[in-house]
């Protein structure tokens, strides 16, 4: 109903119910129905079970006080205006009920008509805009799930997609490196350059494929680490070795030293020679011919720090500190931007997820160099750790 | 010359693999679902299987599970194919006392060196 406001009273006194009905029966454009309870546990049945606008409550009730009365509305959830009446003027009890969630109270002592009406308007209005507040924040809560979902569909989506591009390059790949074997006949020099040319675009596709299957992962908390203990030298040296033919091909000397002694910690081996193979890529990639490549493992105070330093064409300053984030990407000097820019962010999430860090220091010109630092932590079994 | 089952649900990966196999000398004889795996294993007694866990419609699980219970394939040597990911796959095959897993995408010359050491191990 338009323009009618429907209040619940609740007041064992006789004239003051009589004068709660005289004072509100209209306040402003509004009519009022004033429902009046005797008994207050009916008034907070009726106003649990009902439409009400607000409640009018005496704090002085026989038996139980107004203060419950709050209280008892306020733990059944209701969203409407609560205003006691009190019969002394006292500020102590007036702060009690407001913390109670009494929206006001008036003191029968200055009591009228004006005072009860300007009251209630006030309080209608305030409830009525925090309706519409916590409406919002539904609202807007309700968009962030929504948010949410999508972002976890299109995780899904790239997730399924890399998966399905990666079946026929894998095949694609497979039978290019048949070929190359000679298992289909004799080849010529020329048919062999070309078609080493095209399974090593077979195999960058495949890195690309498989970063963005971590990217996806990572995002869907799917990234598992399987870790052991291991020396790490064996790791790095490894990773060295599995670069070594890449470097070689664009001319640049990659050496590696290791401590004399083991470097034990738990790792999960494959995705830390993933990010220091990807490291070391990278600084294949940006090194001009005649460059050299330094991996070094060092102690460090509380683990273990492996640093990728290069002679290449260096990273200005500006881009260290966004340098690790996704989809973060370094132009050169033409405008060129190689790369999608999720390999250094699955290299740092990689590294985190051991519970180490990773740092860059770098000059133009000068070179970079990428510090993979992991603490030391032994187990003695081998175990899956969920990300 | 052995005789090796391969099982693969990608017709493509197990036709890349027969072809390495044969040009190594071996007998292959190829399934693309679990059903047919089963069928070919008892009817073909091969030497090896080379059998792949996930696939769909009767996986590599419950094939390796089958051979196990038959009285022809109960002690034929397997080794998985796994996509790398898949560790808890890889935990239940366990059961089945494979010879060896191959993470997929495998190089060809482990495949081939995994192979023989299967085979080796049969005869010796």
């Amino acid at each position: 109903m338009p323009n009618q406001l429907r209040i619940v009273a609740i007041d064992d006194d006789a004239d003051d119910m009589l004068f709660l009905k005289r004072a509100a029966r209209r306040i402003g454009d509004f009519d009022i129905e004033l429902i009046p309870f005797r008994v207050p546990d009916e008034g907070i049945q009726y106003a649990t079970t009902h439409t009400v606008d607000a409640l009018i409550v005496d704090y002085g009730l026989g038996g139980t006080d107004g203060g419950e009365v709050v209280s008892k509305l306020v733990a059944a959830g209701v969203d409407f205006p609560i205003i006691v009446l009190t019969g002394t003027d006292s500020t102590e009890l007036a702060v009690n009920l407001i913390h109670r969630g009494a929206t006001d109270f008036l003191a029968k002592s200055r009591l009228s008509e004006e005072s009860l009406r300007r009251s209630l308007i006030n309080a209608i209005d305030k409830c009525a805009l925090q309706r519409q507040v916590s409406k919002h924040r539904l609202e807007i809560e309700a968009k962030n799930d929504e948010l949410r979902a999508r972002n976890d569909e299109i995780s899904r989506f790239y997730h399924h997609i890399s998966h399905e591009l990666k079946t026929p390059l894998t095949s694609a790949r497979e039978f290019v490196a048949i070929v190359l074997d000679g298992l289909a006949g004799p080849l010529t020099d020329e048919q062999r350059e070309y078609l080493e040319i095209s399974k090593g675009s077979c195999d960058e596709l495949v890195r690309h494929l498989n970063d963005l299957l971590d990217v996806t992962r990572l995002e869907t908390g799917k990234l598992n680490l399987r870790v052991a203990d291991h020396d790490l030298r064996a790791i790095v040296e490894l990773a060295v070795k599995t670069m070594q033919p890449s470097a070689a091909k664009s001319e640049l000397g990659l050496t590696v030293s290791v401590p004399a002694d083991a470097c034990l910690t738990s790792v999960d081996e494959s995705r830390v020679r993933q990010v220091l193979t990807n490291i070391i890529g990278n600084a294949i990639k940006f090194t001009d011919a005649g460059g050299t490549i330094e991996v070094r493992l060092e102690h460090e105070d509380s683990g273990w720090g492996v640093s990728i330093s290069d002679t290449g064409r260096g990273i200005p300053e500006e881009h260290h500190a966004h340098i690790f984030d996704r989809l973060y990407q370094v132009a050169d000097e033409d405008g060129f931007i190689g790369g999608m820019g999720i390999g250094l962010n699955l290299c740092r999430e990689i590294t985190r997820l051991h519970g180490g860090e990773i740092s860059i220091t770098s000059e133009v010109d000068e070179g970079s160099c990428f510090t993979v630092s992991l603490p030391r932590r032994e187990r003695s079994s081998e175990t899956t750790h969920a990300a | 010359m052995s005789k090796i089952l391969v099982v693969d649900d990608d017709s493509k990966i197990a036709l890349s693999i027969a072809v390495r196999l044969k040009k190594a000398g071996h007998e292959v004889v190829v399934a693309y679902d679990g059903v047919t795996a089963i069928k070919k294993a008892i009817e073909e007694s091969p030497d090896l299987v080379l059998l792949d866990i996930s696939m769909p419609a009767g996986n590599g699980l419950i094939v390796a599970e089958r051979l196990r219970g038959n009285v022809d394939t109960a002690t034929t040597p397997i080794v998985f194919l796994t996509a790398s990911k898949r560790h808890d796959l890889r935990e239940r095959a366990e059961a089945w006392d494979p010879v060896a897993y191959l993470e997929k995408p495998f190089d060809a010359d482990d495949l081939m060196i995994l192979v023989q050491r299967a085979l080796g191990a049969q005869f010796a």
